[in-house]
């Protein structure tokens, strides 16, 4: 039997679709003997849900570094 | 006299995401939202001592933000010289013949309601971001919405795997909480 550590370590991973087969089963079975567990991967999987319908955007980081430069020089 | 004073140099840390996804909303393009949010910047820094702290930095950006997004629509439009209208009523497919009426939009759909609540939930999603610690707040932004695989993240902040899933973990029991808070509890 997995620790409540490990499977919130295949939880974050299979978020990101990076869990394999084996470690989503061993976290299936976890679930249903831990309820603290299965709250947090359900809470889990709605954040994921919410990310993916927000549609975030963000810069990237040579871009935020272009743009801080530019505001150096004018300052 | 008041507590609103303008830090120009954190700016970009702080306000940038929050602003691009602001603009990106309203102009439906990468680049534009790029440049818009660059001439928001320059144009904060020229106005800077009119900057009289009644609001906070953001809102004062934001509004010149809104500013910029305005002057963007006008030179398009002013570019296209003349405004055009065209009417399509599907002459060239089956359902010619069909009535109109059939083609009105749903009233009882509650779709294009979507769109618009998703950009909210997106800035508070981005609000909730930005009270991240600064490497969770780069780890979570890189993995969450730049899509970067685990490796590259690794070898282009310098950490290891388990160092990487730690603060993705800090960051997402953060973001849950933050967004129990300022989301589902309007």
């Amino acid at each position: 039997m997995i620790s409540c550590d490990e499977a919130v370590h295949i939880c974050n991973k299979s978020q990101y679709r990076e869990a394999t087969l084996f470690e989503k089963l061993r976290l299936k079975l976890h679930i249903l003997i831990c309820k603290s567990c299965s709250v947090f991967s359900k809470k889990n999987k709605k954040l994921t849900v919410l990310c993916d319908k927000a549609h975030l955007h963000a810069l990237s980081e040579s871009d935020k570094k272009t743009l801080q430069k530019q505001i150096q020089d004018r300052l | 006299m008041s507590e609103n004073k303008l830090h120009p140099h954190t700016w970009v840390d702080q306000y940038a995401n929050y602003l691009f996804n602001y603009a990106i909303a309203r102009v439906n393009d990468a680049e534009v939202a790029k440049d818009l949010i660059q001439e928001t910047f320059f144009a904060g820094l020229k106005s800077a001592e009119n900057y009289m702290g009644a609001a906070t930095e953001r809102t004062w950006l934001i509004a010149i933000l809104k500013r910029k997004i305005i002057d963007h629509y006008r030179k398009i439009n002013s570019k296209k010289g003349k405004a055009e209208i065209r009417m399509q009523y599907k002459a060239n497919t089956e359902s010619e013949g069909d009535w109109l009426e059939e083609q009105v939009a749903d009233p009882f759909s509650l779709q294009e309601n979507d769109a618009l609540e998703n950009e909210e939930l997106g800035l508070a999603i981005q609000d909730c971001i930005d009270t991240l610690p600064e490497k969770q707040h780069l780890v979570f932004t890189m993995k969450t919405i730049r899509g970067l695989s685990t490796e590259d993240i690794c070898n282009e902040l310098n950490i290891n795997p388990s160092n990487l899933w730690v603060m993705i973990h800090r960051a997402r029991t953060a973001l849950m909480g933050c967004l129990n808070e300022n989301w589902f509890k309007l």
